[in-house]
């Protein structure tokens, strides 16, 4: 099992050898030698490397023979012999044959005596192909670890993907599966200005893109805006801080008392997938009433990416067929969402002590998909029996699911937030202006090709002291098969899943916990940056 | 990439044969005097205080060793350059996936690395072939036969 420490230090290891080569190519290798006494020359040559080399005689005439490998002195050195060629001072071949020449007309022996191969190269080059040997093997191995997913979105249009604020309809892997897709966007707005959104595609996927729409909420100063789990605003109090949370491991508050994406997650039960675990928090100096929410800050680890690469890895060659039978067929494209698969992976469950029944009470779910952006949602609470302090347990899978903070919020009012179009979309290096016409029709679509970037303007209007914004993005992806999935196709097995997803997600999950650890390490840095071409070409 | 050039390298239109084993002409060495522009020869030999390089046109240039600033000996090709490092490495990095952005160009470093190191072992500069040992790359390493006259040195 490839674990993160490995993967770091096979990238260590290789980028030592990279200095290592670097810096060995500026020495030299300094082999040549000249003899002017036979005696010498006849000693020295019991010791070459290489048998006896060739031998330059340079003549003191200013000719020279040059003895292949097989030349000899004779006992008395005064001539020395051997198949080789003549050549007089400008080098001209004068002869090629046996040769015998006098050692008194030779002014000096030349050869070399070679002290340096490519064993040593021969070596790094070994070593360096089994480090990218290795690396291949992980990624055919896990395919689904060398690949991102997803529209992401972001306001300092230089932060990296582990900072994107939004996240795009994950689930809509088909046209017919497009829906919209709502996540909070961290600080306010000024009234009056221009905000903008950097829109990147960062994955092998097309992003079919129909509209972007940012909610602003006019948020006075004591208060906080908030969306719920079921996409409606709400204006709020403060938060409270959890002031205990625990888990089965042992007290988790410090992780989950602020917004610091310290998260809380934990590892899949190398048995099943499904596997619940339960985690609890107290408010204790929270007063319940109808107009209390819990707010979580979450987002998803790489478990649903694995499954779903891992059911289009199943449909090989066959993508093209089954996608069609997805789009025509209504029965079997909800046994991928959260009528099937999703639903079998399940979401945050929230549960509420109720005192007086001395039993919990179910409130609802949190469960949006996608491993990305951190979501910020509340979950208005209903149960209420008028005691000083609150208890709320979340049930939820094992490895699937990272939260980052968990508060109460008082005081919930429903609002109204106000809908902004993008006034200008440029794409990164590209023309001004060129595309802002896409997300207005309706029957556009702004398609992004990997590593694709635009800037999305939104006027922001003026009556406000400051907004709360919120990103509302709708469409649908396309995923680019890999030839690495072709191998995997396997129909019985895309069958099982889908129509049996409990049981598979048992039977996977020791596949998958083999990967679980390198797979996060390797998705975070498998971002494409940079356009592998463009929807300006 | 940087590391990989930053050694001296053949200079172009040359081709260095000069001293690899069997050839029986000098070095190819390029020479650049104090004062005036850089010459690219062979080298004929090196007397006391002279350097004689052939030049273009067959012609001798002599020059005093204490004019000389600096200078660069090649005095072969590599038998086995490994340049197939550079089709072998990159190859590989195909199969993974999107490091394939990281690993491509480490992979070429290290193959320039690689190659460069090998190319190394056919060039010396003044730093590490001093000049009181240059003329073991002459084609005369024994010093200007007394016999041979200058105007007579052709190739």
């Amino acid at each position: 099992m490839l674990h993160k420490l490995h993967i770091r230090r096979l990238f260590h290891i290789t980028l030592l050898l990279v200095v290592i080569a670097g810096i060995s190519s500026c020495g030299t290798t300094q082999f040549r030698k000249d003899y002017y006494n036979v005696n010498t020359l006849l000693h020295d040559s019991t010791q070459f490397a290489t048998g006896t080399p060739w031998l330059k005689a340079h003549m003191k005439n200013g000719n020279i023979v040059i003895f292949y490998n097989t030349w000899e002195v004779d006992s008395a050195q005064t001539y020395i012999s051997g198949f080789g060629a003549q050549y007089d001072f400008n080098r001209q071949l004068i002869t090629q044959d046996h040769l015998s020449i006098p050692i008194d007309d030779i002014a000096l022996f030349e050869t070399n005596n070679p002290v340096q191969d490519n064993k040593g190269r021969i070596s790094a080059i070994t070593i360096m192909t089994g480090l990218d040997i290795l690396f291949g093997v992980v990624c055919i191995t896990v395919p689904k670890a060398c690949w991102g997913s997803c529209p992401t979105f972001y306001i300092d249009s230089t932060a990296t993907t582990h900072y994107a604020d939004a996240e795009g309809f994950s689930n809509a892997i088909l046209p017919s599966m497009q829906y919209g897709d709502i996540d909070a966007l961290p600080g306010s707005v000024l009234p009056g200005s221009t905000f903008r959104i950097t829109l990147r595609n960062e994955a092998l996927e097309t992003h079919c893109i129909d509209k972007v729409t940012l909610y602003a909420i006019s948020t006075p100063t004591n208060k906080t805006a908030f969306q719920s789990v079921d996409n409606k605003f709400y204006l709020g109090d403060k938060n409270f801080i959890c002031s205990k949370a625990y888990d089965e491991n042992g007290e988790i508050t410090a992780l989950l008392e602020k917004a610091d994406t310290q998260e809380r997650f934990s590892t899949t039960d190398e048995h099943n997938l499904k596997s619940k675990e339960a985690i609890y928090l107290n408010f204790s100096s929270a007063q319940a009433n109808d107009s209390i929410g819990l707010l979580l800050r979450f987002r998803q680890t790489l478990l649903p990416t694995y499954c779903y690469y891992n059911a289009v890895s199943y449909m090989g060659d066959f993508v093209g067929g089954i996608n069609t039978l997805l789009e025509t067929d209504e029965k079997i494209r909800n046994k991928f969402g959260h009528d099937g698969f999703l639903g079998a992976l399940g979401g945050i469950d929230v549960h509420v002590w109720n005192e007086s029944e001395n039993d919990w009470k179910y409130e609802g779910a949190f469960n949006e998909t996608g491993p990305i952006a951190i979501n910020t949602q509340i979950l208005p609470l209903s149960a209420s029996d008028g005691k000083d302090s609150i208890k709320i347990k979340l049930v939820l899978n094992k490895g699937l699911w990272r939260i980052d903070q968990a508060a109460l919020v008082t005081d919930l009012h429903r609002t109204q937030a106000k809908a902004i179009s993008p006034q200008v979309i440029n794409a990164a290096g590209g023309h001004e202006d060129a595309f802002s016409d896409y997300l207005s029709d309706s029957t556009n679509y702004l398609i992004t090709y990997p590593g694709e970037h635009f800037y999305l303007d939104f006027p922001m209007p003026e009556q406000s002291d400051h907004y709360t914004a919120f990103l509302y993005s709708e469409g649908y992806y396309l995923e680019w098969m890999r030839g690495d999935w072709l191998a995997d196709k396997n129909i019985l097995k895309l069958r099982y899943m889908l129509n049996f997803p409990n049981l598979y997600l048992k039977t996977e999950a020791s596949v998958f916990k083999e990967h679980e650890a390198a797979m996060e390490q390797i998705f975070w840095n498998s971002r494409i940056s940079q356009p592998i071409f463009s929807s300006n070409e | 990439m940087l590391i990989a050039s930053g050694c001296a390298s053949y200079p172009k239109g040359i081709n260095p044969v000069g001293k690899n084993k069997t050839d029986p002409y000098g070095a190819t060495m390029k020479v650049s005097p104090k004062s005036t522009k850089t010459i690219i020869g062979e080298l004929i030999a090196v007397n006391g205080d002279s350097l004689y390089l052939l030049g273009a046109n067959n012609q001798i240039m002599r020059y005093h060793i204490k004019d000389i600033r600096t200078y660069v000996v090649y005095y072969g090709t590599p038998e086995k350059t490994l340049g197939w490092t550079y089709a072998l490495l990159p190859a590989i990095s195909i199969s993974h996936g999107f490091w394939m952005i990281l690993s491509i160009p480490i992979n070429l470093i290290f193959a320039g690395g690689i190659t460069n190191d090998v190319k190394q072992d056919m060039i010396y500069t003044n730093r590490e072939l001093p000049i009181d040992k240059l003329s073991i790359m002459a084609r005369f390493p024994q010093g200007l036969p007394p016999s041979v006259s200058l105007n007579e040195i052709t190739r």
